[in-house]
């Protein structure tokens, strides 16, 4: 699931998209001297996007779905081109497809390439040491898909939650985001198995030596991953610590205080802020000052259009 | 996500729109893709309340809309895909949120509906802004405004080339769904049994196809280094002058002063 | 202008691609290769610049000997148009492609600029140069490839099937193209028609080795041959 920028706040696309641009940045730095990865990427990453667009049907159900591919890309080109190839696939996702926003990009590259780069270092390869047969593979695919798309979901539903966009509560978007991508997970990994047993019995070669993260970048991953999860969740826990303050901020946001600072102040010092006007009277001066200016905006919008028509005509 | 049909044809009319000629098409590439990153993180920054700041916001979009004539049906259209995941965290402001914010003739508007309404609101303006600046610049001209940017350049090339291979795989696909379906009636989509062939199947041949490009890359004497071309010119003043008027309305409330002024 | 002899290529599955050719082209020269699928022609091409390696015997472009060390040299005079120009054209804009390679040689962007206007001028498609390659036809590829290969300015040109994909008018008018260019030329092909038009000389190549090598009147005239190595 792409985020889109609605959802997110400034400070938690702005944290993500640090994360990513060091997390790719050391990625760039790990294959720079093999040149042949340089077309491969980019190849791959076109073999993504076409991938995603062929639908399966699931016997029986009649519904259908696309993969995401984080762990056939790791198990093709190793951790670190499978983490760029990702981050391109989703920059021109949303741009051209407008499928998750600009600011999410932070937010997207990392849930859909972190998680699975993990998983592929930390089970896939491991179960894999000791001779390739199609049921390792098989077993090695499920559950790294599996157990990376959980993680994947689960840092949707943090960055969502720590944004504090929504009001929905932390409790029943985890309960119901988990299960969902268990399940689309189990399937991802039957597929991911079944390709990745295809290409070995056919191109042995092309999954043989991938570079997996080493100890030092898993544990570093992880510690990066834990600062994360608990960054959000106590960006989550002060965001809505009782009923008070949540009002608070919902009075500090419509009389348009910074929000940090405004949290701390009461109920009523948050209105004589704006005392020289009454706070209804700024909501209804709000209401319709805003449904003029957007008159106005169209106006203009329709405006340039009429005359530029005219001189082109 | 669209199909692996309409995919293709979707990235080709984005591209003939990019092709066009406007003023907005002229603005320097680099002006572009900069005020489009502020215009987002602007109106990304409001409060989830401040439904009436960010309304004068639109105005941006709209004039960059109606110069560059960008038809709306493709930005509805791509706005729809964009939606279902803020309907979703949206919606549930209205069910949640339910102190009343308001009343407008004894209609009690929820601060929940006005989180909502927000949400779209951001929604709509920040995919309106980047598909307008994908509609009106063309994808070389983005790959060099990001090597300026110092994005390295072997992350810009497999952008580039992620981009340039889309529409060969997408063909490449396509053609082998066609004679998949062809020849299995009353299937709709690949039988979840044959995707390990399918999908295989393809990304071998994406394979070798990039073993054939990095010979012909190779040939052309490819050093693993990618020179990028000349730099083309920044537009600092279409820059300043965007982000100012953003900076400014981003402080005032333009809205309630319009408001204030009328209701007066 | 290039001298093969004794080349032998063998895949590392064991396969023997090429089995001693001996093969001597002179400046200025058009010589076609023809053969089945799999007689050896692409890789005959690709060892001349050094993507498949040589098992023995020497390959030499203008008195360079083609070593790993030269083939930054080799790959300066000897140009190689694939055979499926998607594989070739790898950037998002005509000019970037084209400008490829002589920016990969160092030169500053002027030269390069003006390398790449002769050598869009010289195929008569100055006007693709800011269009993006994947939204041309087949035809206009073709030429883009050729022109990101004459980019290098090199003295000869490899071109594998250079009119597959291609429409009759496509083709004639690269035939007429190909025809006008003043580089030595070594075309892998099946279509004889073009071989007719173009070429002087003619090698048949079948499992690797050469069958004749000979002028293409004579070459084309001998249907007993060509049949019974199932060219045509």
């Amino acid at each position: 699931m792409h985020m889109a920028d609605g959802l997110i706040s400034g400070t938690v696309g702005g944290v993500m998209a640090a994360a990513s641009v060091a997390i790719i940045a050391y990625s760039i730095k790990r294959i720079k001297s093999d040149d042949k990865t340089i077309p491969m990427m980019g190849v791959m990453g076109a073999f993504v996007f076409a991938m995603q667009m062929i639908n399966f049907t699931i016997p029986g159900t009649g519904s259908s779905g696309h993969i995401v591919g984080g762990t056939l890309l790791a198990a093709t080109l190793g951790v670190y081109p499978a983490i760029i190839v990702t981050a391109c696939v989703l920059i021109i996702q949303c741009l051209l497809f407008a499928d998750g926003g600009l600011l999410a990009l932070g937010c997207n590259i990392f849930n859909m390439s972190v998680p699975f780069v993990v998983m592929y270092t930390l089970i896939f390869k491991p179960i894999l040491k000791n001779g390739v047969t199609s049921s390792k593979l098989t077993i090695a695919s499920i559950l790294s898909v599996v157990l990376g798309l959980q993680l994947s979901a689960f840092g949707v539903v943090l960055e969502t939650t720590a944004s504090g966009i929504t009001a929905l509560p932390f409790l029943p978007f985890v309960l119901a985001m988990q299960p969902i991508h268990f399940v689309i997970g189990i399937v991802e990994g039957v597929i991911t198995a079944a390709v990745l047993i295809f290409v070995y019995k056919m191109r042995p070669e092309i999954l043989e030596d991938k570079e997996v993260m080493s100890v030092k970048v898993l544990a570093v991953t992880i510690a990066l991953l834990a600062v994360l999860i608990g960054g959000g969740l106590s960006m989550f826990a002060s965001g809505y610590p009782d009923g008070l303050e949540w009002s608070m901020e919902k009075v500090a946001g419509t009389t348009e205080l910074e929000g940090s600072s405004a949290i701390h102040e009461t109920m009523a010092e948050a209105q004589k802020s704006t005392a020289f006007m009454p706070d209804y009277n700024s909501k209804i001066a709000g209401i319709v000052g805003g449904a003029l200016t957007l008159l106005l905006a169209v106006a203009i919008g329709f405006a340039i259009s009429f005359f530029s028509k005219k001189r082109t005509a | 996500m669209p199909s692996l049909f309409s995919a293709g044809a979707d990235i080709r009319s984005m591209e003939s729109l990019a092709e066009g000629d406007s003023v907005i098409h002229r603005l320097p590439p680099m002006a572009k893709l900069v005020t489009t990153l502020v215009y987002v993180v602007m109106v990304v920054s409001f409060n989830r309340y401040n439904l009436s700041g960010l309304i004068p916001y639109a105005v941006y979009p709209i004039i960059l809309i109606s110069l560059s004539q960008t038809p709306y049906n493709m930005l509805l259209k791509r706005l729809v895909i964009a939606m279902p995941f803020a309907l979703f965290g949206g919606a549930a402001n209205i069910f949640f949120d339910r102190d009343v914010a308001f009343t407008i003739a004894s209609i009690a508007v929820t601060y929940g509906v006005v989180s909502f309404l927000s949400i779209m609101m951001k929604t709509v303006l920040t995919v309106a802004t980047v598909l307008i600046l994908i509609s009106t610049t063309r994808i070389s001209d983005i790959s060099d405004s990001l090597v300026r940017l110092k994005v390295p350049p072997l992350f810009v090339l497999s952008l580039m080339m992620t981009y340039r291979y889309i529409s060969v795989l997408l063909e490449e696909a396509g053609t082998m769904y066609t004679a998949y379906s062809l020849r299995s009636p009353n299937v709709k989509g690949v039988k979840i049994g044959d995707m390990g062939v399918f999908v295989g199947q393809l990304m071998i041949r994406s394979l070798d196809r990039a073993e054939r490009i990095y010979a012909a890359m190779k040939c052309r004497g490819f050093n693993s280094i990618y020179h990028a071309g000349d730099s083309q010119t920044v537009g600092v003043r279409y820059i300043a002058c965007v982000c100012g008027a953003l900076l400014v309305l981003r402080f005032i409330n333009l809205s309630e002063l319009v408001g204030n002024g009328v209701l007066r | 202008m290039i001298d093969i002899i004794d080349l032998t290529v063998v895949y590392p599955d064991g396969t023997k691609a090429l089995d001693n050719i001996n093969l001597s082209a002179k400046k200025g020269e058009r010589i076609a290769i023809i053969g089945v699928n799999g007689a050896g022609k692409s890789t005959l091409l690709l060892s001349i610049v050094g993507v498949v390696p040589i098992s023995t015997g020497s390959i030499g472009v203008d008195s360079c000997n083609v070593t790993k060390k030269t083939l930054p040299e080799i790959r300066k005079m000897v140009g190689m148009v694939f055979q499926n120009p998607d594989d070739q054209l790898f950037m998002t804009k005509v000019y970037d492609d084209v400008a490829f390679a002589p920016r990969n040689y160092g030169m500053t962007e002027g030269e390069v600029a003006s390398r790449v206007e002769s050598s869009l001028e010289s195929l008569g498609i100055t006007h693709l140069k800011e269009r993006a390659p994947h939204r041309l036809s087949g035809g206009e590829k073709r030429r883009v490839a050729i022109a990101g290969v004459l980019a290098m300015e090199p003295s000869v040109i490899l071109l594998d099937e250079p009119t597959s994909f291609l429409d009759p008018r496509s083709r004639k008018m690269l035939i007429e193209t190909l025809a006008e260019l003043p580089h030595t030329q070594i075309i892998a092909t099946h279509d004889l028609d073009m071989v007719q038009e173009l070429c002087q000389r003619v090698i048949v190549l079948k499992d690797g080795v050469i069958q004749a090598d000979d002028t293409a009147e004579i070459v084309l005239a001998d249907k007993k041959m060509l049949e019974e190595l199932a060219i045509i």
